[in-house]
């Protein structure tokens, strides 16, 4: 009976089925095709703009090295004429009094001096015009309309194109003569396109430096410049300020790899020169196409300057010049050192600080200079020797090298390459390059002598790579080549190749092959060359070697190619790694003696007695000496007025590589000084162990100020009452420390709050939802880091795939196929990071009200848990991984990453430098809402619109990321000390503006130029030297910014958001099931925590009762 | 105090040299005539004892006593007396759980590397003296060299290029990556493993002293008392010659079988997931310096101070029967 009934219907259904399958069909087609047109053209339109978006990357990124561009261009020639075909004696100028063409609103033109006060008004304040620098750039343009020039102005960001004209084809030098713009501390750097294409790499990063002086004391009694002193005569280092100063550069290779000058090919007739904002804006004077004069070589120079002044000989005695004291500098981060290692080293004292000394590791990268100057006296002209008392003993065995510019000239060839050698003691040596002459006893290195005529002289010490330069270069090209290749292979073999299936590499990829030859052929050439250099085989030569040996192998035989990828990574790595410190030219200098060529050359070390002196004196003095007074420009009796300041030594470190609490305390110590010395409050720093703090809080010993928590130590310390509120007390009235000192140079917390965007303090706000006022929540400390997830992606291989960066998650899921069939990953942080993304995207807080209950049973948020461990389930993403490790190597092409990571790629992937960039994270499309309107207004920061419902709201795509914080607090022993005031005064110097851009600075002289601090003041982030297009994603993603309050037993939902996560992951469970198992657990664990501080917590009844949703669309 | 009314049987002579009869005096005078005697000896050892008591008995007595209260180390303690035992025995499922793998943990790792220990300490002993030192260091090394167990954690990696994952990978058994240390079934054994790797440790090196001070002579005497094998000779003479070095290792390997945590934490993060190899150090840990709850974390410490006195007990009776 039921079987026939199931017949018939299954026969009626079947044809039902057919039916409707026909109908459906009909259907589909029928609206189909009238759509099919409209589709395919907008399609194909939004195909072509996408292709020539990726195009653009594509020429810029694949611009060929200079030495290829300049060997392509001079065979043109060669061929015919066998000569350099330099182009025309006649300076090409390009006009700059008038606008020119598709040019930048913000770009002017400045012909009379009206036209330079609007631009300066627009961007300083009146306090800010009365500034010296201001004033100085006045006067400079003074100057320069006097000569009846005119200047444009070129904004930091956009790009601006001139056309001229040329006359005669050949190879031109390019000039600048510019003015640095008063404001950030970062060089000027431009990219430079002709006719709208990069002519080589290296023209992506064309630098210009900047100027800066010291600002030093003139001692009333002799008239000279001084350091300033504080109480215990200690000397106190200058402050920087800009000084600009019209100047005028040829165009070179800011990494120093190409020593000389560019030169650009030109062909007769019209051209356009474009300049592409990199960072800073700038002031330009003049813009040239010349060809330069050539530099004689030494024996030239020798031979003119003998037949035109004679040899006689420097007869001057002229005061040394101590290097600490330069007239300028290229970097902020160049300054006055203090040396102890040497008894000699002028001037030196057992027991007080004295600046005695130059450089060192803060003055190593290709560019920074340090320029002196000095005055033979009249009729005191002739041969003399430069001779600087030096140290180099940062790297064991090799060379630093510096070029000397001469009043604004290489005087000579030689100059340019000059050689100071690995030593630990410090040395005296004329300027030479290393040449030595004559044979066995006789043998003595040739030392450079410079004519000097009477008058005034300038003097500027570059860093640069000398003999190396080339060869590095060479290097560099090898490492980018031999990159290319293994992503070439690895597409085809995958991440773990297989080492018995044959790839067929030779039909795939034959050009890779090819290119294995030549590539070893290179290396072993530079390896032959830098053997010759050196002097020696060694580890640089070892390297080089073993990698053409390598390419050999997997050439002649394609079956090593796969088992041998893991090395072949290892091998580029190390190279790019070797290069990268072979970049580093550290010098420090203690004097330079200016001596006629018969003098005696000064002693380089003390002898063993004064040595044996200082070395006791200064034991028994450091017994006396009080460190903490350091900079105190007033002596201070109260000794409970210090400020006693703790960082843990395992203080959580966002920033990269080299800064561990160590580091981080001696750069804030040093810092503390001129803090100090400004506000006369002593503070006494102190690097105690991690988890110190709250025993020492609880004997009542603890400090006054602890800085480097982790954002969710202040509420939990806050909660139990450890740590005191910087704005409502607990009845609710308001608190001010900064009340009292009077001068305004305290900021009130009230001021101090705007400096950072309003989730920073999210986390560090005692959420309370029995204050009626919610804007009087307690705060309890001041951010100092924020970082967040951005995307990180790898440019180079989107474009070899024909992909854009994804902006929204959709984007992304749509592109994954694509590099998963390349066998690339994507790479993003598993747990509850991508769940927070999620949720704050569409507006889902973690909580309700103020943390009474986990918010995690909302629709959405159970679908956005969903949507995070769909990531690892189905799309399959790798759950843990080396992120650095496989972005370099292109595993990875793309990633979310907190942003500090930028820090770890440029310091640890130099050889991918330019080929990869970080971006806001992707949105998520939704529908705006009322309380994004009324956020929109609040903050001034706008959603990306991307289209409009049929409803007629709008569609947004919300890109926010989650933010997390390091902090500084008060501990209640200030209180008890009765110190508030001062404690308050140091947190609101530590996480202002100067005090975070300085640390910032302070660690791009640790780290090197590439090196960022994540700080969560604004104003200081803008201060410093990103470049401008990743600063502009940056802010980007600072607007679009939330954070997890911290609750009481807050930490509870991490570990269970865990555990569902991992529990679908491994054994396949089903999300929503997992999540809600764990729902009332939290809402007990939040209950409980929230009643042992009296607070209000969810009825017992209500407890449990947990809406179940067994249904979320799939 | 000393003219005490004297009891009939002890006689004068007993008057006269009072101070000398035990029975004489209460207990307390007792112990103060003999330290008085020896004050030499008290003098001698009270930098020890001070510090003993300062930092070791001192700190137990006080988790006793915050064990009855609410503390959150910043706060003045609330008296709440058994609560905290209470939630502890009867509302704490995570307790429960921690508890099972604890004993878990103990049950095989303390036996099986105390067996372990004197076996590898055995074979060891029979080596030639340049030999026995080489062999020593080589067994001993993973316990001297700190954190070298992360070397596991490498082997075990998560990552789809750890050492495990990729053999796996490479020879199909698996397409993704196991996250070892991050998946219920796997952390516990994974952490047993890890435990009796560095199990040789001091009691080893104990044993193997113990073995060195058995006199030749005894073995000797055994062979004419008529000792047939080895296992005789193990068992007749030399464990109950080296009982105290028994003794010593027991304790030793109960403490850190039952205090193992660190390891853990190290391998499998903190807390381990859905609590998998969480034991009593992790539950007390997470009280402690995360919830900032001092006086059910000191409740959780008594409790385990109690179980380890119990097993120390227990393999105490175990012993005694050695060599019987």
């Amino acid at each position: 009976m039921k079987s026939e009934i199931i017949k018939q219907h299954k026969a009626t259904s079947n044809k039902k089925r057919h039916f409707c399958i026909l109908l459906a069909l009909l259907m589909i087609f029928g609206t189909i095709i009238p759509i099919l047109p409209a589709m395919t053209v907008s399609a194909a339109e939004a195909d072509a703009e996408k292709q020539s978006r990726i195009a653009e990357v594509r020429e810029v990124l694949s611009a060929v090295p200079y030495t290829e561009y300049l060997k392509d261009k001079s065979d043109l020639y060669f061929k015919e004429t066998g000569k350099l075909p330099y182009g025309s004696d006649t300076p090409i100028v390009i006009p700059l009094n008038s606008i020119p063409e598709h040019s930048i609103e913000d770009c002017k033109t400045i012909n009379k001096i009206d036209d330079l006060m609007d631009i300066l008004k627009k961007k300083y304040t009146d306090e800010e015009m009365q500034k010296d620098e201001v004033k100085k750039t006045i006067e400079e343009f003074n100057g320069l309309f006097d000569k009846g020039k005119t200047a444009i102005y070129l904004p930091d960001k956009g790009s601006v194109a001139f056309n001229f004209t040329v006359e005669k084809e050949g190879l031109y030098n390019l000039e600048f003569t510019y003015l640095q713009v008063v404001g950030k501390t970062s060089a000027i750097e431009r990219m430079i396109k002709i006719d709208d294409k990069v002519p080589f790499k290296e023209a992506r990063y064309i630098t210009m430096t900047k100027i800066y002086t010291d600002d030093y004391k003139i001692d009333p009694e002799t008239g000279e410049s001084v350091f300033d002193r504080d109480i215990k005569e200690n000397e106190i280092r200058p402050s920087k300020s800009e000084a600009p100063e019209w100047r005028t550069i040829l165009t070179d290779d800011s990494s120093g790899f190409v020593s000389e000058p560019f030169l650009y090919y030109l062909t007769p007739g019209e051209h356009v020169l474009t300049l592409d904002a990199v960072r800073e804006s700038v002031y330009i004077g003049e813009i040239r196409f010349v060809v330069a004069p050539s530099v004689p070589i030494y024996e030239e120079y020798l031979e003119q300057k003998k037949a035109q002044y004679g040899d006689k000989k420097g007869t001057a005695d002229i005061k040394l010049i101590q290097a600490q004291m330069p007239a300028a500098t290229s970097e902020v981060t160049i300054y006055p050192l203090n040396d102890r290692t040497s008894a000699i080293t002028q001037p030196q004292d057992s027991s007080r600080i004295r600046l005695n000394s130059i450089g060192g590791g803060k003055w190593q990268m290709c560019g920074q200079w340090i320029r002196y100057e000095f005055d033979i006296p009249a009729g005191d002209s002739g041969w003399y020797y430069i001779v600087p008392r030096f140290k180099q003993a940062i790297y064991q065995g090799v060379y630093s090298s510096r070029k000397i510019r001469l009043d604004g000239e290489i005087p000579f060839q030689e100059s340019a390459k000059l050689r100071f050698n690995f030593s630990d003691d410090w040395q005296v040596e004329p300027l030479n390059d290393g040449t030595v002459t004559g044979e066995g006893k006789n043998k003595t290195k040739k030392f450079f002598e410079f004519y000097l005529s009477e008058g005034h002289h300038v003097i500027e010490f570059e860093v640069a790579l000398g003999d190396m330069a080339e060869l590095l270069g060479q290097v560099e090209d090898s490492v980018m080549h031999l990159n290319e290749m293994y992503r070439k292979i690895r597409m085809i073999t995958g991440a773990t190749p297989d080492a018995y299936r044959d790839y067929g590499f030779e039909r795939q990829i034959p050009a890779v092959l090819e290119g294995m030859w030549d590539e070893a052929q290179n290396l072993r050439n530079i390896s032959a060359q830098l053997e010759e250099i050196i002097g020696s085989k060694g580890e640089h030569t070892v390297m080089l070697e073993k990698m053409a040996l390598q390419l050999d192998k997997m050439a002649h035989n394609t079956d090593r190619i796969a088992p041998g990828m893991d090395n072949f990574k290892t091998n580029i790595g190390g190279m790019a790694e070797w290069l990268l410190e072979r970049r580093n030219q550290p010098l420090e200098v203690d004097y330079i003696k200016i001596q006629p060529i018969d003098q005696k050359l000064p002693k380089p070390e003390a002898n063993f007695f004064e040595a044996i002196a200082f070395e006791f004196s200064s034991f028994i003095m450091s017994f006396f000496a009080d460190y903490n007074s350091q900079g105190a420009m007033e002596e201070i009796t109260d000794k409970s007025k210090v400020v006693e300041v703790w960082l843990g030594s395992s203080a959580p470190v966002m920033g990269g590589l080299a800064l561990a609490g160590r580091d981080q305390a001696q750069v804030l110590r040093q810092m503390i000084v001129s803090f100090t010395q400004n506000t006369n409050i002593q503070v006494n720093l102190k690097l105690v162990a991690g988890g110190s703090l709250l025993p020492s809080v609880l004997a009542g010993v603890g400090p006054d100020v602890s800085v480097g928590n982790w954002g969710g130590d202040a509420i939990n310390f806050a909660i139990r009452s450890a740590v005191l509120p910087l704005n409502y007390d607990k009845e609710g009235n308001p608190v001010d420390y900064s009340k009292g000192s009077g001068d305004g140079k305290i900021k009130s917390f009230d001021e101090v709050r705007t400096f950072f965007t309003p989730s920073a303090l999210t986390p560090l706000t005692l959420h309370d939802d029995t204050i009626e006022d919610q804007s009087k929540l307690q705060v309890f400390a001041l951010p100092e880091c924020q970082t967040f997830p951005m995307l990180f992606y790898r440019k180079d291989i989107l474009v070899d795939l024909d992909l854009e960066v994804p902006t929204t998650w959709d984007e992304l899921f749509d592109i994954v196929p694509v590099l998963q069939k390349k066998n690339y990953d994507v790479g993003i942080l598993p747990g509850i990071l991508p769940l927070y993304t999620f949720m704050f995207q569409q507006n889902v807080p973690i909580y309700k009200g103020d943390g009474i209950e986990i918010n995690l049973d909302d629709n959405i948020a159970l679908d956005s848990f969903k949507r995070m461990t769909k990531l690892y389930t189905e799309y399959k993403f790798p759950v843990e991984f080396n992120f650095a490790n496989r972005f370099r190597s292109g595993d990875m092409p793309i990633s979310v990453q907190y942003y500090d990571a930028y820090n770890q790629l440029t310091v640890f992937a130099p050889e991918i430098r330019g080929l990869w960039e970080f971006v806001p994270l992707p949105g998520t499309i939704r529908e705006k809402t009322p309380e994004d309107e009324k956020w929109e207004a609040e903050t001034g920061y706008l959603y990306d619109v991307v289209g409009e419902s049929e409803t007629g709201t709008k569609i947004i795509s919300d890109n926010t990321s989650p933010g997390s914080i390091i902090c500084t607090f008060m501990l209640r022993s200030s209180a008890a000390k009765e110190n508030t005031s001062n404690a308050w005064a140091f947190m609101q110097w530590w996480v202002g503006s100067e005090a975070q851009g300085r640390f910032g600075s302070e660690l791009v002289a640790m780290m090197g130029a590439a090196a960022k601090y994540p700080t969560a003041n604004l104003e200081a982030l803008g201060n410093m030297p990103w470049p401008t297009a990743d600063y502009e994603n940056l802010q980007e993603q600072f607007k679009h910014l939330e954070a997890v309050p911290e609750v009481p037993g807050g930490y509870i939902v991490q570990r269970y958001v865990d555990f569902a996560w991992k529990a679908v992951y491994n054994d396949g469970a089903s999300a929503v099931e997992q999540i809600q198992d764990y729902l009332v657990d939290i809402d007990k664990e939040l209950s409980r925590k929230r009643s042992e501080f009296n607070m209000s917590v969810i009825p017992r009844d209500k407890l449990g009762k947990k809406l179940v949703i067994d249904d979320i669309s799939e | 105090m000393s003219d005490k009314p004297i009891s009939p049987g002890d006689g004068e002579a007993t008057v006269k040299k009072q101070a000398v009869n035990r029975g004489d005096m209460t207990k307390w005078q007792w112990t103060l005539r003999e330290m008085r005697v020896n004050k030499v000896g008290y003098f001698m050892v009270a930098p020890f004892f001070i510090l003993f008591l300062i930092f070791t008995v001192l700190p137990i007595v006080l988790s006793l006593f915050f064990s009855f209260t609410i503390f959150n180390m910043l706060e003045w303690p609330k008296f709440v007396f058994l609560d905290n035992y209470i939630r502890l025995l009867l509302d704490d499922d995570t307790f429960l759980k921690a508890i099972t793998n604890t004993f878990v943990f103990a049950a095989v790792t303390g036996p099986i590397s105390y067996v372990l220990s004197f076996m590898m300490a055995w074979f060891i002993n029979e080596l030639s003296p340049k030999m026995r030192a080489f062999v020593t260091l080589i067994f001993y090394a993973p316990s001297i060299s700190g954190q070298v167990y992360m070397i596991w954690q490498v082997i075990f990696s998560s990552d789809q290029y750890g050492y495990a994952n990729s053999l796996l990978i490479r020879f199909n058994f698996i397409s993704s990556p196991i996250l070892w240390f991050q998946n219920k079934d796997y952390t516990m054994g994974l952490c047993i493993v890890v435990a009796l790797w560095l199990s040789l440790g001091t009691s080893f090196l104990a044993f193997i002293a113990g073995l060195q001070t058995v006199d030749r002579s005894y073995y000797e005497a055994g062979a004419v008392d008529g000792i047939r094998n080895r296992w005789q000779e193990l068992w007749y003479v030399t464990l109950p010659l080296m009982k105290n070095q028994l003794m010593f290792g027991a304790v030793m390997t109960i403490t850190g079988s039952f205090g193992f945590g660190a390891i853990v934490t190290a391998l499998c993060g903190f807390p381990s997931v859905e609590y998998s190899a969480h034991t009593i150090m992790h539950h007390l840990d997470d009280y402690g310096s995360i919830r900032f709850e001092m006086g059910y974390a000191s409740a959780i410490a008594t409790l385990l101070f109690f179980l380890m006195v119990g097993a120390n007990l227990l393999v105490n009776r175990l012993l005694s029967k050695v060599g019987t």
